[in-house]
Formats: structure tokens, C-alpha cells, sequence
């Protein structure tokens, strides 16, 4: 009976292996073995699982498939409990240079289902993180701090956590209504922001209505941010290649603004935690839909307007313009392409907020960012976009 | 009068770069790939290579450092350190191995090894190390080592008349490592390796409990069984 297949193969990773000496100990040939387990070895320096395989003329060959040390496995979260004496497996491994020896590469039952480290690391990491993820919402949705997302990862893979996390808030704060992104300007930036920008999502439950009033209690680290806002008209958007073509692309301005709370434990945050916990937006406020056409004029009021915020007694507590800020329409570009890396596209009736127009105001006193806001209303105007009154829309502070 | 003293005072002491024992404190463990210089070994360490089998020459199956080398390299351990006025101890979760060094000159390394495990048994492929600082490094020196292999993945020696030399510093947050092996009678350049070693946030070194690292009793399983490896 032929029990051991080898299979040369051109090219076998050895980056799994814990153990250094474990590329010497091993060739780079795969077999496999087939037996009843008799011993589980969980240990240092080598855990290992002892098989015992009978031959047709009842011959007895004991094979040893190791793999990485107890420490190793338990630091990513793998155990051997699946693996049962007196059960019956097929090893699959490469080929030790000592008689009847293989690195561990995956353990077939014999109802089919398998063991693979490699793959129950990553579940196991998976699922640490997702924990983390549920444990920072709960913070978040209740106004507790959050703490910093600390993991090196890839800004992609941050962001597939990103969806994560707003799986887990779903129940709480809504579908996905829209993104908002951060970091065109060109102000200083954030530490926290990645150097070419950042997004996050806005759920249903987060919109404001134009005019309804916040308790300062209703956030932690909360302020009020002035920002502009387009609506999605047309999934053509998603191919649009010219500025005209994208703005084609959206139907109307929605006056924006919005009240994030990025309350982070301030020793851990990081960017890869800013973009895991969706930037902290907790609040989104919207005028009256502005309708847009996809016109060189368009282009040059969109471009160019101006606006301010006004407090409860008309006082104009700071004024700006988009001309040298940010350009509307790059950063339109630069959230469709963002989110197609993460294969998704631009829908209509989505809400796109483009970030600050440079107007921020704390709420809470003490904040290390700056002086409370001491007025109840935080009316933003914007000038130049509509031909009659300016378009607005008013957050009122219910102190 | 005072005032220009004081500035005199100031000026002085902007003039010389200013230097502090590095803070080592912490856990630690290996980043990435150690990298090494090309080593060029003499005839003689040559022939120790030819006769190195992995197989059954490895002191790592007998749960024994092969050098200190070995240990710096092991990945997915954690490394401590305890600096005191008058030593430093190295705390290596590999083996459980405990390296005291006391702080003084090369010409006072004693010839008792420096490194025993938790349970006492004391090592003397790690050879008798001394310490000192010079401006944010930590420098140690080693010597009377018993022969055993820097490398033991390829049978790269070490002999008693190995000197090491471990130079360690804090950048960017890492701890790095040169470590310096010099052997006339085994290399006819110094062969260098380099090491990086990322902060933990756990406190704690476990416990590594090295248990059944040799083969014996595998093979007597099969002792019975003859003809090629499959």
C-alpha cells in the first residue's frame, strides 16, 4: 500500500516556520502520512503530534509531525485540542531530513474537515481583533474612551476593519449613508491622518436634522466642524474621468456640518485606530439640498465660495473661502477612488462630506484643542452657491 | 562674575555631545531577519563545519545554548534586561537562561560562565562576559566560551579562543545589536551580525520549560524498522 506521496514542488514557503533551525532540520519536499494519533505534544522547543501507521503487513511506523514551539503557537492563538488520540489523520508536511519527520502543513480528518496553523493563527487573530472592534464600539456608543487601534497593518486592511466596525454599530447607529474624508487641506494636518487623507462612513443613525439642538453631555470630546457636503445623482460617477464628468456625477450640495468625537485614550491612538473606529463621527447635521449642474460655471461657484459661521445674535464668529483650501471636486475623486481599492462604488442619494473648511469649535471646556464655544448656535452660511439667500445649515447648543 | 561663569559653564557642556546609559528596560524580541557579514572561515573551522552533522551535533536538542549567538536569534521569545549600578542581567525566555554581567573592564572577565538556566545548570558555550557603558551604548565583552556553534544551522563555529563583543543601543524605539565574533584560529575577518528587537507591551518573561528537544526517544520507537527514508 502506498501510503506516502511525495511531491517535489518548485517553490514551498518556509516563512511559517517558528524555529530557525527548522529550515535546516527540514527539506523542501512535501509528503504525506497517514495514521492514528498516539501522543499530542504541546511543548517547547517543538509541539509535535506522534502517528502511528500500520502497513498492509502489519508493520508499525511511528511518524512525528512537529511543528512550531508552545510558545510560538500560543502567542498566535493556536492550540492542538482538535487533535485527539486514538483519531485517525492524514499529515501533510515537509519532508524532515530525519527519518520519518514533517513540518506540519495541514492535518486532514478523516470526516474531511482539516487543521492548518497557518490558518488557525489567522482565525485566531481575526477573531482577537474582532473582539477589540466590539469592545471599542460599545465604548464609543456609550461614551467611554476607546482604546487606540494598535496593530501594524497595511491602510487597506484597516479599512476592511474599518467595515467591520460599522457592521458591529449598524444595529445601533444604521445603514451607510454616505462617507466623509479628512486631511485635503492644506492645513497642518493630523498625526493621526494618514498623509494623504482618510475616510470614514456615515451611518443613518448619526444624521441631524437642519437646527436640531445638542447637549454638551451628548458627547465626550465632541466639536463643532464646518464642513460641505455633495450628494451622489448618478452612479456614472463611479467612471467619470473629467472634473465635469463628476460633478455630473451629483446632483446637489447638502450644507454640512457635524459634530465628531474622537474620543481615543490619547497614549494609544494611532492612524490605523482612527481609521478603525470611522474617525469618531457621531453627528452629521444637513440644510436644504442645494441642486447642482454639471457646468464650467458650476465648477467656478464650487470652487470659489465663501462662508462663515454666526452665532444665536448674528455675530460672525469666523469667515473663510474654499479658493486655497480644498478642491471640491479632487476630493470628490479622491473618495471614489479611495473606496473602489475597497471595492465599492459610489451610490445616488449617498452623502459625501468633504471635511472642514477650516472652521472648528470645541464644545466641552478644557480641551486641550482649544477654548469652549460659549455661543448656542453654530449657523454656517455658504455664500456664492445659491442666487438668493445663502444656502445654511444651524446646530443649536442646548446648554 | 557669576553670570559669566554660568555661561561659561553652559557653553562647556553644549560643547561635548551629551550621552546617557541607554534604558534597556523592557521586554524584547526579535525583529525581522538577523543579518550577518560574509563569513570567512579558516581551514580549521572548515574541517569543524565538514564534521558538524545537524542531526545529532545540535546542542539545542539537549535543550543547551550553542552560543550566544544562538540565543540573540531565536525569534518569538522575549528578552528582558535589569540594569543595576554594578551589572546587568539578561533575562532570555529562550531556555530560561540568566546572563549576569557584571560592569567593569575586559581585563576582569572571570572564568566562570555567566550563564546558568532557573534551574542552576550553568552554560559555558555562553562563555564570561563583562560589561560596560560608553555614551548610549551598552558594551559586552565575552571570552573563555567552550566550543560550540554560532550558527547551528550550518555548523559555524566557536572555539575557546572566541572573543564576542555585543554592543546594544536603543534607536527608534528598537534595541539593536552588534554582535562580533573574533577568532583568528576560525575567521580571518571578524564575522558580524546584526539584530533589531521591538519593545512588548507585556511585563512578563514566562516560563520556557525546554522539554524532550532530542530525538532519542522517537527513533527507539522505530528502531525496529529498517531500509530508506521514504
Amino acid at each position: 500500500m502506498k501510503t506516502i506521496l511525495m511531491t517535489l514542488l518548485a517553490f514551498v514557503t518556509t516563512t511559517s516556520m517558528a524555529h530557525h533551525a527548522t529550515v535546516a532540520n527540514f527539506t523542501r519536499d512535501i509528503i504525506s502520512a497517514e495514521g492514528v494519533i498516539e501522543q499530542v505534544r504541546f511543548q517547547n522547543p517543538h509541539a509535535s503530534v506522534l502517528i502511528k501507521h500500520t502497513e498492509d503487513d502489519g508493520n508499525e511506523i511511528y511518524w512525528l509531525i512537529e511543528t512550531g514551539a508552545r510558545t510560538t503557537l500560543e502567542r498566535k492563538g493556536i492550540t492542538l485540542d482538535r487533535l485527539k488520540v486514538g483519531s485517525t489523520i492524514k499529515a501533510t508536511g515537509l519532508k524532515g531530513r530525519r527519518q520519518f519527520t514533517m513540518y506540519l502543513q495541514e492535518i486532514v480528518f478523516e470526516d474531511g474537515t482539516t487543521f492548518t496553523p497557518e490558518q488557525e493563527a489567522a482565525d485566531a487573530e481575526d477573531a482577537a481583533i474582532r473582539a477589540e472592534l466590539v469592545a471599542m464600539a460599545d465604548d464609543f456608543i456609550n461614551l467611554r474612551m476607546m482604546q487606540g487601534f494598535d496593530h501594524d497593518m497595511p491602510l487597506d486592511e484597516a479599512y476592511r476593519w474599518q467595515d467591520e466596525m460599522v457592521e458591529i454599530m449598524r444595529p445601533e447607529l444604521g445603514e451607510v449613508v454616505g462617507y466623509k474624508t479628512g486631511g485635503h487641506d492644506p492645513g497642518p494636518g493630523f498625526a493621526t491622518f494618514p498623509p494623504d487623507g482618510i475616510r470614514a462612513y456615515i451611518l443613518s443613525g448619526m444624521l441631524r436634522k437642519d437646527g436640531d439642538a445638542i447637549k454638551v453631555a451628548d458627547t465626550k470630546v465632541g466639536f463643532l466642524e464646518a464642513d460641505f457636503a455633495f450628494r451622489v445623482g448618478s452612479a456614472s460617477i463611479n467612471e467619470a474621468k473629467t472634473d465635469l464628468e463628476i460633478l455630473a456625477g451629483l446632483d446637489a450640495i447638502i450644507p454640512f456640518a457635524e459634530v465628531p468625537d474622537p474620543y481615543y485614550d490619547p497614549d494609544t491612538r494611532s492612524i490605523n485606530g482612527t481609521i478603525v473606529a470611522n474617525m469618531g463621527t457621531r453627528m452629521s447635521f444637513t440644510g436644504t439640498p442645494v441642486p447642482i449642474r454639471a457646468t464650467p460655471e458650476w465648477l467656478e461657484r464650487i470652487n470659489n465660495f465663501t462662508f462663515a459661521v454666526i452665532d444665536e445674535h448674528d455675530t460672525v464668529i469666523q469667515s473663510g473661502q474654499m479658493n486655497g483650501w480644498y478642491e471640491p471636486i479632487t476630493v470628490v475623486r479622491w473618495i471614489r477612488d479611495q473606496i473602489a481599492e475597497s471595492g465599492k462604488e459610489l451610490l445616488p442619494g449617498q452623502l459625501l462630506s468633504l471635511g472642514n473648511v477650516g472652521i472648528l469649535r470645541q464644545i466641552h471646556e478644557g480641551s486641550p484643542r482649544g477654548p469652549a464655544y460659549q455661543s448656542d448656535q453654530f449657523r454656517l452660511e455658504y455664500y456664492g452657491l445659491t442666487d438668493g439667500e445663502p444656502a445654511t445649515v444651524t446646530i443649536n447648543i442646548d446648554r | 562674575m557669576f553670570e559669566r561663569m554660568t555661561l561659561s559653564l553652559a557653553a562647556l557642556l553644549l560643547s561635548f555631545p551629551v550621552h546617557a546609559e541607554p534604558d534597556l528596560s523592557g521586554i524584547w524580541m526579535l525583529a525581522g531577519r538577523v543579518t550577518e557579514s560574509d563569513v570567512q572561515l579558516t581551514d580549521a573551522a572548515l574541517r569543524i563545519q565538514a564534521e558538524y552533522d545537524l542531526l545529532s551535533d545540535d546542542p539545542s536538542l539537549y535543550c543547551e545554548p550553542a552560543s550566544t549567538s544562538r540565543v540573540w536569534a531565536n525569534p518569538n521569545v522575549r528578552i528582558a534586561f535589569d540594569q543595576a549600578p554594578d551589572r546587568v542581567e539578561i533575562s532570555y525566555e529562550f531556555y530560561d537562561l540568566r546572563r549576569d554581567i557584571p560592569l567593569g573592564v575586559p581585563a576582569e572577565i572571570s572564568g566562570s560562565p555567566s550563564t546558568k538556566n532557573v534551574a542552576g545548570t550553568y552554560f559555558s558555550k555562553m562563555g564570561s562576559s563583562v560589561a560596560w557603558y560608553e555614551g548610549d551604548h551598552l558594551l559586552i565583552e565575552t571570552r573563555n566560551h567552550s566550543p560550540g556553534y554560532i550558527r547551528t544551522s550550518r555548523g559555524i563555529p566557536q572555539s575557546e579562543n572566541t572573543v564576542t563583543t555585543e554592543k546594544l543601543w536603543i534607536e527608534d524605539g528598537d534595541l539593536r545589536l552588534t554582535l562580533t565574533y573574533v577568532d583568528k584560529t576560525l575567521f580571518a575577518a571578524p564575522f558580524v551580525l546584526e539584530h533589531r528587537f521591538e519593545k512588548l507591551k507585556s511585563t512578563e518573561l514566562p516560563l520556557y520549560n525546554c522539554t524532550d528537544a532530542d530525538y532519542d526517544w522517537f527513533e527507539k520507537l522505530n528502531a525496529p524498522a529498517t531500509g530508506e527514508s521514504p
